[in-house]
């Protein structure tokens, strides 16, 4: 390894526990935790950035007691995008020391050991976080967290299972890099795998059930075990003997993945699915990567349409399947094929109730579209997609240059006159970022420096911009429209 | 999304670069329309079955080498490719969809058209470049008239279990032919 990765590797380990304690030692009596909330995700950034840097430059080998290879790296990078989406919905400086000493917990745990994935270091990294992120959100009854630990709790004990199988077999507490693992100790870590997948996406369900405010991001503190999890089944299932099929294993992941994606949970089914196709043949396994970083990005996104990031590996899964042929191969091609339709009905039924991106999955959206437009460039994950990557990139360019042309076109059209009143319609909507409509906005008298007139104001709840559903102002709005306005003559 | 969607697939069929199936969700994505994002995808293995191959590139090439691929090749083949191409015209939208996609942009029809004649008749210009250039915008020019008219006139839920069955049927065709 070159001193640079070498230098990235400290950072990507180091800096989640300082950020952690800096938190800790943050004033308690800090008027407004809006520019800690913001300083924590760009310190997170940092991690994020150094694994980004081990990808890229495909680090592997060791540094003192800790080894890295490039898919350990992708899983630091998506535990990293993770966080900073985990914090987006916090306010307490505890909740924040948590989710980063999650991400150090995870990094230190996928690296320690020097020789491989070392047990201890795997399944206690694993544990930690699991037993930081499982009290979920303040305020969570204590009934809502009985299913969240018994999945950790699941994982984590599948994980040792894993590693006690490869003990028997071969006297090392460590996964080999090369020699083949028992089929019950590859089954064991895609169990693993599996049940901290459904960990990490659990609580996304009691989420959009409405039990949640509105304002608050969708990705729960446990998702940060997800790339962690995937990474850990992701390694183990190749390493089996020439010849031994999983069968099994493919089909009841392919066929859990299916119904993941009918009850719509769509990042447990994509991650199932990426398991499934690393149990199927060789010639899936660069698909099987592609999936697990997309269900990665789906969590951290926490938008319909986050399903897109998919469609890569789904390409990659049907060019191994026409390369392999087999039956397990395409028993995999159905499964995709399932939860691909079961995917994108239940995206264009939930878009029709529209949520804003929050700030914080912003890494995760540029990591997203990066996925999406240039596949062939993660080259950690093996893939062969060059025809692909070329042709989306015109055409993303060609999509870029006309759309802009037009909504510069639009905004020509519609901006009034100089002088002239602004028009309601004109103004750009941001739904949910403050807390309200633009009409509450309006009525609240934080953007106008002027008194409007309480006609435009009727006018404007009668008109709500884009697809904000008007609703009646809050106390607080309710009170600023008090003071206001003007005495009625 | 959708006009980028189908200014998109215009772009990857009329330089014939990029992936069948990636060409096929973004037709789907264009209309705003689950049915044609399925029948996109079923157009693309159809593609995969005939050339062994997902890259546009590819389809191109085939065609320069071997003939177009509407009559050139085995009867099961040339079915194949045509009954992927009629599916393709079949379900698009005669007006924009309801979906937060935005899809089912009136210059999707143009997209729809270009992408199905790519499918029939879409060799990759090489040598003979004035003649397979004059092809090509033929066959795109009648794609976008059969698509525009079929849009107008059939009935969409006929237009859709048609255009359906007849990417399932370019699908089999092509993996058992």
């Amino acid at each position: 390894m070159t001193g640079f990765q070498e230098g990235a590797l400290v950072v990507a380990l180091v800096s989640p526990a300082v950020v952690m304690l800096a938190i800790g030692r943050h004033p308690a009596g800090s008027r407004s935790r809006w520019p800690l909330l913001r300083w924590a995700q760009v310190a997170v950034v940092a991690p994020g950035a150094a694994w980004l840097a081990l990808v890229v430059t495909g680090a592997r080998g060791r540094v003192g007691g800790f080894y890295v290879t490039p898919l350990v790296a992708a899983a630091g990078c998506g535990t990293a995008l993770l966080t900073v989406a985990v914090l987006e919905g916090m306010s307490r400086r505890r909740s924040m020391s948590v989710a980063c000493g999650a991400l150090a917990a995870v990094g230190v745990g996928l690296t320690a050991g020097g020789d491989g994935a070392q047990a201890v270091a795997v399944v206690g990294g694993l544990a930690l976080a699991a037993v930081l992120t499982v009290e979920g959100p303040p305020g969570t009854p204590r009934s809502n967290r009985v299913i969240p630990a018994l999945l950790a709790a699941g994982g984590v004990a599948a994980c040792g299972v894993g590693f006690a199988a490869v003990h028997a077999r071969s006297g090392r507490w460590s996964l080999p890099t090369t020699a083949p693992l028992s089929v019950g100790a590859i089954m064991a870590f895609l169990a693993c795998a599996a049940l901290l997948a459904a960990y990490g996406t659990l609580r996304l369900t009691a989420r959009r059930s409405g039990t949640e405010p509105a304002r608050r991001s969708g990705t729960e503190p446990g998702a940060v075990l997800l790339a962690g999890g995937l990474a850990v089944g992701l390694s183990a299932a190749p390493l089996r003997a020439g010849g031994t099929e999983l069968g099994a294993a493919v089909v009841i992941l392919a066929t859990a993945a299916v119904v993941a994606a009918g009850v719509r949970r769509g990042a447990l089914s994509l991650a199932l699915l990426a398991l499934a196709a690393a149990a199927g043949p060789a010639a899936l396994a660069p698909g099987s990567r592609l999936l697990a970083a997309a269900a990665v990005i789906a969590v951290a996104v926490d938008v319909p349409w986050a399903w897109l990031a998919a469609v890569p590996g789904a390409v990659s899964l049907v060019t191994g399947v026409v390369d392999d042929g087999g039956g397990l191969a395409f028993a995999a091609a159905v499964g995709v094929a399932a939860v691909a339709v079961l995917l994108a009905h239940g995206a264009v039924e939930e878009g029709r109730r529209e949520r804003a991106v929050a700030l914080g999955a912003l890494p995760a959206v540029l990591a997203g579209a990066w996925l999406v437009i240039a596949p062939g460039t993660w080259t950690w994950t093996g893939a062969s997609l060059a025809a692909y990557d070329q042709g989306m990139a015109r055409a993303v360019a060609a999509a870029l240059v006309v759309v802009v042309a037009r909504v510069l076109a639009g905004e020509r059209r519609t901006r009034p006159a100089k002088g002239s009143a602004r028009s309601p319609g004109s103004r750009p909507s941001r739904p949910g970022r403050h807390g309200g409509s633009p009409a509450q906005l309006v009525t609240s008298g934080r953007s106008a420096s002027t008194p409007r007139p309480r006609r435009a104001t009727r006018f404007q709840r009668a008109r709500p911009f884009g697809r904000v559903p008007s609703r009646p102002p809050t106390g607080a709005g309710r009170q600023r429209r008090r003071r206001s306005r003007p005495p009625e003559a | 999304m959708g006009l980028g969607a189908a200014v998109g697939l215009a772009t990857m069929a009329i330089t014939s670069t990029g992936d069948v199936l990636a060409a096929g969700v973004l037709l789907g994505l264009a209309a705003g329309d689950l049915v044609a994002g399925t029948v996109g995808v079923l157009a693309g293995i159809a593609v995969i079955g005939r050339w062994g191959s997902s890259s546009l590139a590819a389809l191109a090439g085939g065609q320069a080498v071997l003939g177009a691929a509407g009559w050139s090749g085995p009867p099961g083949m040339i079915l194949s490719s045509w009954a992927a191409a009629l599916a393709v015209i079949l379900v698009w939208p005669d007006r924009p969809a309801s979906s937060s996609f935005s899809g089912g942009h009136p210059a999707g029809v143009v997209a729809c058209g270009i992408f199905a004649a790519a499918l029939v008749a879409g060799p990759a210009v090489g040598l003979e470049t004035n003649s397979v250039v004059v092809l090509r915008m033929v066959a795109s020019a009648v794609g976008i008239g059969v698509a525009s008219a079929v849009a107008r006139a059939c009935p969409r839920p006929v237009a859709r279990v048609a255009g359906l069955s007849a990417a399932v049927s370019a699908a089999v065709l092509a993996v058992l032919a």
